[in-house]
């Protein structure tokens, strides 16, 4: 895969978001439950904003694009692999979705280091930030229920 | 001019004073010798210090602390008894809005409760309310018969209890009273819950918790042991097939959480849950006269901060481990375990690792846990809600070394009732979904919910109080056979 142009990355990055509604979807669809369904569907509609975000993208929109500090709080960091079971409890989906953030937050971070070109990893360095955007949101909510139970 | 008399009458009158008689400490172990026994912690008080502390009570006019207590408890009358010397009076009208209040008295949350809002606490210590209960429901059962009430004429009306914690228990007793007849269905050979299989018996004396459950068969309620609903036979069965006119749900939240981290499938892992019930039910503490032991552990790790890693911590202390330690990823201040227990743990020896998270279990070539990688934890930065979370600390792990390692992190609710009644609606964390907590209704016509099954892990009394509410709709139920549909209307 090459990323040698702005466009290639963005091509790619829609692609990602693309996989991650259909995933998402597709385990909506096999829950049995209303509750657990919706819950699959409201991370299919943030990965759609994240689609339409991406979609957009022009390197004038990224020049602009501001950095912040995103707090990290790792708390898939040190889980092992999981992946989608029908019926699966409430905080073995925020797992699940915390991992898949994880890792895609991951593959940017790598590919800033692999690309030449300051447009290409700054485009890479926004597209890290928005997947720990996210991750810190599934990390704050699983970090909550956590601490009530105990943990 | 004002009359001497009037004068007298009007002059401020001097506010009696009364002697500030300090809160009376409870009676306990001796901290070193009860970490090797599975003996009560905590003696209860003496009838002179019952009494001592009953007079503290200043017989508010707005009581605070009734409102404070979830089911009501009429706490200025009861104690009024005590100083009285009525005991057997005090706990009858404690018995009228709690079950189990020598149960209550020894695990409730008082605190939080209704000792967070006494009066007293403004400048002294709050009177000590479920010291109090627990005297008057150990004297009760010392001293007094518990009379059987007069039930009233049998109505031909059977209900399904399933789970026999103090939700189902609690229902059972309120509708065995109103003519019904009654059967609990529990999966496990003993009825009580977490009352019997989670929570340690130097807390609560499994006696006490076996005396009211016979009690309830006494009143006519039918106990059958060792039956899962779900696999013997399921609810749409029990009302169609079985003639129950009306189930209630109360199953409780036991199926644990681990923590997905690498190493959890080594032998001497346990959840908290199996730990304590092989501990409690399997008599592993009396071993070798019961042959179920707990294997002996030099090094145990119980990981969570909350009543059930007090509870697994302090049994492995006395299940002969050298240390025992609590791993705890947040500060002491946010641990959601009762102070109390927190403070018991502490002077029994137990040693505290908080801010500390585990990312590995390490085991040997046989497949047994050796050790526990953790790393260091700092506070991050206050987020949005002004929470500040704890951060690891970069490459400040390190390894302790342990040969047994206890999950107590939380737990959801097993997935078996749900999954055998498709017509029962779920909330999104998986619990049972109900019209509101003072019907219990569920999306089930005739089938009610209540206890940790609605709520997630909470309370023995906020279980008790959802048992109570729910056996009122489902009195309610039975005469009129209204039901109710979420768009607020009723149906019949
Ligand atoms: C270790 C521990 C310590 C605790 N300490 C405290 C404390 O100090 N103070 C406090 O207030 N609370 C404490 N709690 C919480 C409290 O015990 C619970 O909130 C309370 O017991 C919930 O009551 P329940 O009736 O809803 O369910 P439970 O007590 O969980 O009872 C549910 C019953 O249903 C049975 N069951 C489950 N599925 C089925 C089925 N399919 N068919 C038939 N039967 C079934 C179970 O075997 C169980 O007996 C503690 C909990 C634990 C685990
Ligand atoms: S608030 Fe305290 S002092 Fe007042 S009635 Fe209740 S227990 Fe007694």
């Amino acid at each position: 895969m090459s990323f040698a142009r702005f466009s290639d990355i963005v091509t790619y990055a829609v692609e990602k978001e693309t996989e991650a509604i259909r995933f998402y979807t597709e385990a909506s669809q096999q829950e049995q439950y209303a509750a657990a369904k919706e819950t699959f569907l409201a991370f299919a509609e943030e990965e759609k904003k994240h689609k339409a975000l991406f979609e957009n993208l022009d390197p004038q929109v990224v020049a602009n694009y501001k950095f912040r500090n995103i707090a990290d709080l790792k708390r898939s960091d040190y889980m092992v692999e999981t992946e989608h079971k029908p019926g699966m409890p409430y905080v073995d989906i925020l797992r699940l979705a915390m991992k898949r953030e994880e890792h895609a937050k991951k593959f940017y971070d790598d590919c800033v280091a692999l690309v030449e070109g300051d447009e290409q990893k700054k485009l890479f360095q926004m597209l890290s930030q928005e997947e720990s955007k996210h991750k810190l949101i599934l990390e704050t909510m699983y970090d909550d229920t956590m601490a009530k139970a105990g943990d | 001019m004002m009359s001497e008399e009037k004068q007298i009458k009007d002059a401020p009158k001097p506010k009696p004073k009364r002697p500030k008689i300090p809160r009376q400490p409870m009676p306990e172990q001796d901290a070193h010798a009860r970490a090797k026994n599975f003996d009560s912690v905590t003696l209860g008080y003496t009838m002179e210090q019952a009494v001592t502390e009953a007079t503290r009570c200043i017989q508010c006019k707005k009581p605070l602390c009734v409102p404070g207590c979830p089911v009501a408890i009429d706490i200025p009358g009861f104690i009024q008894l005590v100083k009285d010397k009525e005991f057997l009076k005090a706990a009858q009208l404690v018995k009228q809005t709690n079950l189990l209040p020598a149960v209550c008295g020894r695990v409730c949350p008082q605190e939080e409760q209704c000792e967070a809002v006494c009066v007293l606490g403004k400048k002294q210590d709050p009177v000590a309310i479920g010291r109090l209960e627990r005297y008057v429901a150990d004297y009760e059962a010392e001293h007094g018969e518990i009379p059987l009430p007069e039930l009233p004429s049998k109505t031909g009306k059977k209900i399904a209890v399933v789970g026999a914690g103090p939700g189902g228990l609690t229902v059972a007793g309120d509708l065995i009273q109103q003519g019904h007849d009654v059967t609990i269905f529990e999966a496990l050979h003993k009825a009580g819950g977490v009352l019997v299989y989670g929570i340690p018996e130097f807390r609560l004396p499994k006696a006490i918790v076996e005396r009211e459950v016979e009690y309830l068969q006494r009143l006519g309620v039918e106990l059958k042991l060792n039956h899962v609903i779900g696999k013997i036979r399921t609810i749409d069965q029990l009302m169609q097939e079985d003639g129950y006119d009306a189930v209630f749900i109360g199953s409780g939240a036991g199926l644990p959480w681990f923590m997905d981290i690498p190493g959890e499938n080594l032998n001497g892992v346990f959840s908290a849950n199996e730990y304590l019930t092989r501990n409690n039910l399997m008599k592993a503490f009396d071993f070798p006269a019961y042959d179920t032991p707990i294997k002996k552990f030099k090094n145990v790790a119980v990981i969570g901060g909350g009543n059930v890693a007090m509870d697994s911590v302090r049994s492995a202390l006395r299940l002969g481990a050298d240390n025992a330690y609590i791993i705890y990823r947040r500060g002491r201040e946010e641990m959601p375990a009762r102070t109390e227990e927190i403070d018991h743990a502490e002077h029994e020896g137990v040693k505290f690792k908080n801010l500390t998270a585990p990312v590995r279990v390490l085991g040997n070539d046989e497949g047994w846990v050796t050790g526990l990688e953790c790393l260091q934890m700092e506070l991050g930065e206050p987020d949005a809600s002004g929470r500040r979370r704890p951060i690891p600390i970069k490459g400040s792990e390190f390894v302790l070394e342990m040969d047994a390692v206890v999950i107590a992190i939380g737990t959801s609710a097993n997935p078996l009732i749900a999954q055998t009644t498709p017509d029962l609606a779920l909330n999104r964390k998986g619990y049972i979904e109900v019209e509101n907590e003072t019907t219990g209704r569920t999306s089930k016509k005739g089938v009610f919910a209540g206890g940790d099954i609605v709520t997630g892990s909470a309370t023995v009394i906020l279980a008790m109080g959802a048992g109570r509410n729910a056996a009122n709709a489902i009195q309610d139920y039975l005469q009129t056979g209204e039901w109710w549909s979420s768009n607020g209307s009723a149906e019949n």
